[in-house]
């Protein structure tokens, strides 16, 4: 049973019992301090107060009897009242601290012994204070019998005095007499005898004043004699003295006598009266006596009491020393008896602690977490602690026992496990194709597979074992000369490859000895070891480098092809411009206007196929220069816009007002890939627009980008062709190609060079409805001062009123945009009917610009209403068109329409602006863009060589400062065969030739010179030309000029020539480098 | 001799084209008034020899130059000899000339007189 009462029961025994012996040493303790405080209280209360009480009684004992004597000592009732008084309030409050004293514990006994006493000393000061009321009578009497004594005396005397007087007077006389010295004998004897004879008369009265005087004497001693005895012994003298004085007055004078004798009388009675003066004295001196007595006993009382309170005292004394032994032993006894038990209690307790919750207790259970941790560690095989007593302790290690049986049990099921996991594991990584390489933490081989056996070669393999360093492999394969070191550096090449593994670099090439090339890849991984991977790559090596060589062949072959061809191309080409300039009949110019096209289409194949095969090489390079991006645009806008407007279809562009003016990039590209695109939307589309819009955009991350979109309403793309849009060769449909031809590069050229600037390209398009090419570039952007001239332009036209009309919604939001660009306050119209409504609301416009092809009324017929209305006809209109549609209306009615400027669609901005500056400010100076900024926007910077061909002097002049200005150094002739000559003689790059010349036009010594010199070489030719008909300018164009400018020059115009001009001759420069 | 009236918005034109230059507008206008005499002679030895194809090409020469100076009625005298010589034969050119030169010499008294600060 006692086994069974566990750990807790145990130490709650323990406890217990502890607890216990504290509450024995607290009982022990309150014992000893409760016997302590009973003694002191028996001290304290009960004896103490009455010793007090006994002393205090003792001492007012001492007060009467020390008070007494002034009762006895009292002369009068006042006196002796006010003495009794004051004793009689000590008495009472004697007898009040007797009654105190009964009242108190044991008290009784000591008022029992003070009580008799006290009570006898009452009883003692009564009497004492009738006795001194008695001897104040007697006192008193005394007193009154001294008056009448002395009343008797003074008769006495006063009846003697006479005579005494007389006598004495006789007396005098004679001893004067007698003294006399001069007296005789005789006198004397006279004197003498009557001397002796008044003694004789007068000794009688003398012995009766003597009598009486003694009586008086002996009584006054009486009366204050002390001794009784003497009162007596006076007795018989003052008789005799009485009886005398009696006799004495019998003898005297009978007179005297009579008057004498009751006073004789009195004086008896004073004698031995009943009230008789001695008597009456040793009455009082008896009661003195008494009163001595009865204090003497007092006092006897007195030190009765004292005695007695001393006894007390002692007693009480006594008891104390008693009782202050007694709690002293009593504390030490409680002091010793707690001391015992906290001594046994501590005792136990370190017993319990020490044998039991130490040895037993904290012994099996670090038994039991020793074993615990060594399990956890993994040692299952740790003996467990074997415990004997069934307590909660013995419970856990059989918990424990049943647990680490479990474990052994679970890891030898896992042993099992891994050996079947790690034989898969085994048999997949030697499955693979390619050699596998585990390294462990410390760079240890852990495991490889047979690939890389095989590939590392008997020789070396067998060093790869489990255990081999990475490093010790790498030697030993240098030493057996396995690992190729380039310069036999074994040492650094070693540095490098350990390096390498360090690193975890992935795919390095690596050639062996033996030539073949393995490709090794190292992976960290996560518990610390690496894992290298083997491949050896030398078949596909060098298929890749057949392939490669393949395709360099191809490109070098078709690069050399290509110039093969153009040369021979470009003859067909100039040979038709020639041919074009002679005299032709309409049949014969249209042969050779067609030769042309054939060969520049073939040229511009030919020119694709180039540009591919060199993205294809990777031998692409972007020019990264200032673009003027609005130029860009615009003049690729205008290259394309004939085509559009031969087709009918709209042409817009739109340039965003957040476009950058300027970019850092390739123009000549940025235009390729603008080019290829506009032509693709142009060339798919039968019906409706093409639009070009440009915007600033960012990408996901935030990098500024640059957004062309060309957005058509053509003939859309099918979904199932879309993914082949940008495959080389591929067109999307084979019929398309018949319709429409092309090499089917274009588009894939453009994602190449998208692609090289880091941009992209991606398309939407919904068959029969239309399709949307998106390209994004980023792009850097650079600033271009606004020039003043720019400023003075907007200036002008800021808040003018323009009214705009044209059928095509696209082409009024971009008119709209850049009017609004402008600071100025477009008004749309779709319709001239519209647009005349609002002239009726509203006649307050500057400038109407118009289209010219509307589905109501053209803008001819429009221009024309406009000018029957009186207020609307000084309104300057502006015609806005596409060129060939400008020869559909007759002349006259052209003319009659009195337009006020004609804009060729897509108009360039600054083109648009300055004429609306010039129509809605005439005397506005339409300030041109300085010379020295120009030179930044001239395409490459380069210096141009120029040629100025004129005949007329001053104009030849005009050109030459024109150009100087622009920083040009212009050579000039005055004549076509002049130009001829000193083209043949130097190379130029323009030339500015004048078409009306003498003796040779300038189309002649134009057509001239190509035949002379070779197409490569020949320069950019602009037709000088005052002639401002459209149609003229065509001419000179497709009879080989390469440029027009009208004249008087417009520095613009010019400038805008000369970068064509640049522009044309690094394109070719190009080209012929390729 | 009458002045001619200058268009001042066209020298105007011609003295920015070149460079803003005052120095150098003068120049060409002394230039101008130089070539005058030469120019004449020249356009009626042609009319002297019926070259018709010459002379159109003189007289848009001296139109051109007349444009360029602002010289209005000499530059629509020269214009309309231009046009006649193109449409085939002028009608009595020599009185043409004749008028073009003194609009000519009008207008090179009146660039005289100009204050080429006002330009």
């Amino acid at each position: 049973m006692f086994r069974e009462i566990g750990v807790r029961g145990r130490l709650l025994i323990a406890f217990l019992g502890i607890s216990g012996l504290a509450v024995l040493i607290a009982l022990a303790a309150l014992y000893s301090f409760s016997s302590v405080g009973k003694i002191l209280d028996g001290i304290t209360q009960k004896r103490v107060p009455a010793v007090l009480n006994t002393i205090e009684i003792s001492r007012q004992a001492e007060r009467i009897v020390a008070a007494a004597p002034t009762l006895l000592s009292a002369d009068s009732a006042a006196d002796r009242n006010e003495a009794s008084q004051e004793i009689y309030a000590e008495v009472a409050v004697l007898n009040a601290l007797l009654s105190d004293l009964r009242q108190q514990e044991s008290g009784d006994d000591a008022a029992d012994r003070l009580e008799p006493i006290v009570r006898r000393l009452s009883q003692n000061l009564l009497e004492l204070d009738r006795t001194v009321a008695f001897r104040l009578e007697a006192s008193s009497e005394l007193q009154k019998q001294l008056v009448r004594l002395s009343d008797a005396d003074k008769a006495i005397q006063t009846a003697l005095a006479p005579s005494t007087m007389v006598l004495d007077a006789k007396f005098s006389r004679l001893r004067r007499q007698l003294s006399d010295p001069d007296l005789s004998q005789e006198r004397r004897e006279t004197v003498f005898a009557d001397f002796t004879e008044l003694v004789s008369s007068a000794l009688p009265l003398q012995n009766a004043q003597f009598e009486a005087a003694r009586i008086n004497d002996f009584l006054v001693v009486s009366a204050l004699s002390d001794s009784i005895e003497e009162i007596d012994a006076l007795a018989f003298p003052m008789r005799r003295s009485q009886q005398n004085l009696l006799r004495i007055f019998s003898q005297i004078d009978e007179s005297l006598g009579r008057r004498l004798s009751p006073q004789a009388e009195i004086l008896g009675d004073i004698l031995a009266g009943p009230s008789a003066l001695p008597t009456v004295r040793k009455e009082e001196l008896s009661l003195l006596a008494r009163g001595r007595e009865l204090l003497a006993l007092n006092a006897v009382l007195s030190a009765e009491l004292t005695e007695s309170v001393n006894d007390l005292v002692a007693q009480a004394e006594a008891d104390i020393t008693r009782a202050s032994s007694d709690a002293r032993s009593a504390q030490t006894v409680g002091s010793y008896v707690i001391i015992a038990i906290t001594v046994l209690s501590l005792i136990s307790a370190g017993l319990v602690i020490w044998r039991y919750v130490g040895n037993n207790l904290v012994r099996r259970i670090t038994d039991l977490s020793d074993s615990m941790i060594s399990i956890a560690d993994g040692n299952l095989a740790t003996p467990l602690p074997q415990m004997s007593t069934r307590d909660e302790i013995s419970r856990m290690a059989a918990a424990l026992r049943v647990f680490r049986d479990t474990a052994v049990e679970v890891e030898q099921s896992n042993l099992r496990e891994i050996t079947e996991a790690r034989a898969h594991l085994t048999a997949a990584i030697n499955s693979i194709s390619e050699g596998f390489v585990l390294y462990d933490a410390e760079d240890r081989l852990v495991l490889c597979n047979q690939t890389y056996t095989e590939l590392l070669g008997p020789d070396l393999a067998k060093f790869a074992k489990p255990g081999v360093s990475f490093e010790d492999l790498m030697r030993i394969g240098v030493d057996l000369g396995l690992d190729q070191a380039p310069d036999g550096n074994t040492e650094a090449w070693l540095e490098k490859r350990l390096d390498m593994h360090r690193s975890h670099k992935v795919d390095q090439l690596e050639t062996w000895s033996d030539g073949r090339r393995v490709m090794i890849s190292e992976f960290k991984i996560d518990v610390g070891g690496t894992v290298a991977i083997y491949r050896d790559v030398t078949e596909f090596l060098e298929a890749k480098e057949q392939a490669e060589a393949a395709s360099e062949a191809k490109s070098t072959f078709l690069a050399s092809m290509s110039h093969e061809i153009r040369t021979p191309l470009n003859g067909i080409m100039g040979m038709s411009a020639l041919l074009n300039g002679t005299e032709l009949s309409r049949e014969q110019h249209d042969f050779a206007s067609t030769i042309h096209e054939a060969a520049d289409t073939l040229l511009t194949i030919i020119n694709d196929i180039l540009d591919f095969s060199k993205v294809e090489a990777g031998a692409m390079t972007l020019e990264h220069v200032p673009v003027d991006l609005t130029e860009t645009i615009e003049s690729t806008v205008d290259m394309l816009a004939p085509k559009a407007n031969d087709k009918g279809i709209e042409f817009a562009f739109r340039l965003a007002p957040d476009m950058p003016e300027g970019i850092m990039g390739d123009s000549v590209r940025i235009k390729q890939i603008l080019l290829n695109l506009l032509n693709n939307a142009i060339k798919f589309t039968d019906a409706g627009e093409v639009v070009l819009s440009v915007a600033r955009s960012k990408s996901d991350e935030g990098v500024p980008q640059l957004c062309f979109e060309v957005r058509d309403t053509g003939i859309g793309i099918p979904t199932e062709r879309m993914d082949r849009l940008f495959k080389s060769f591929s067109q999307v449909d084979t019929s398309m190609t018949r319709r429409f031809g092309g090499t089917g590069l274009g588009l894939v050229i453009t994602q190449r060079l998208v692609d090289l600037m880091g941009g992209s390209i991606h398309v939407e398009s919904e068959e029969h409805v239309g399709t949307t090419f998106t390209v994004e570039i980023p792009c850097e952007q650079i600033h271009r001062p606004v020039h003043q001239g720019l400023e003075d332009m907007l200036a002008a036209v800021a808040d003018k009123k323009v009214l705009i009309v044209d059928d095509n919604q696209t082409n009024l939001t971009i008119l709209e945009e850049r009017m609004n660009a402008w600071s100025m306050q477009p008004t749309l119209a779709t319709s001239p009917s519209d647009a005349l409504e609002i002239l009726n609301m509203d006649a307050g416009f500057d400038v109407i610009v118009t289209d010219y092809k509307m589905p109501d009324m053209s803008g001819v017929d429009f221009a024309l209403e406009l000018q029957n209305i009186d207020a609307f006809k000084n309104i300057p209109v502006i015609l806005y068109s596409s060129v060939s549609l400008i020869y559909d209306a007759t002349r006259a009615k052209f003319e009659s329409a009195k337009f006020s400027a004609q804009l060729m669609k897509p108009a360039r901005t600054q083109q648009m602006l300055s004429n609306i500056v010039k129509l809605v400010q005439p005397t506005a100076h339409v300030a041109r863009a300085k010379p020295k900024d120009n030179k930044l926007w001239t395409k490459g910077g380069v210096a141009l060589d120029i040629l100025l061909v004129d005949d007329n002097a001053i104009n030849r002049k005009i050109g030459l400062k024109v150009l100087t200005r622009l920083s040009h150094d212009p050579m000039v002739v005055d004549s076509g065969g002049a130009a001829i000559a000193t083209c043949l003689e130097r190379r130029f790059d323009v030339v500015f030739m004048d078409i009306e010349m003498p003796e040779m036009d300038g189309v002649t010594a134009t057509a001239k010179l190509r035949e002379a010199i070779d197409p490569d070489a020949h320069p950019y030719v602009i037709a000088l030309t005052a002639n401002a008909m459209a149609e003229d300018r065509e001419s000179y164009l497709r009879s080989g000029m390469d440029d027009y400018l009208s004249k008087p020059i417009d520095i613009e115009e010019l400038t805008q020539c000369l970068d064509r001009a640049s522009e044309f001759h690094r394109l070719r420069k190009e080209r012929l480098r390729a | 001799m009458t002045e001619d009236t200058i268009d001042i918005t066209a020298l105007a034109k011609l003295k920015d084209v070149i460079g803003g230059d005052m120095g150098d507008l003068e120049e060409l206008i002394n230039d101008f008034i130089a070539s005058v005499p030469a120019q004449i002679a020249k356009m009626q030895a042609e009319v002297d020899n019926q070259d018709w194809a010459a002379l159109r090409i003189a007289s848009h020469s001296c139109k051109s130059n007349g444009r360029d100076m602002g010289a209005t009625a000499l530059t629509a005298l020269c214009a309309e000899l231009e046009l006649q010589c193109k449409n085939g034969v002028p009608v009595d050119p020599t009185a043409q000339i004749s008028a073009i030169e003194t609009a000519a010499q009008n207008a090179a008294n009146a660039l005289t007189a100009l204050d080429l600060a006002n330009v």
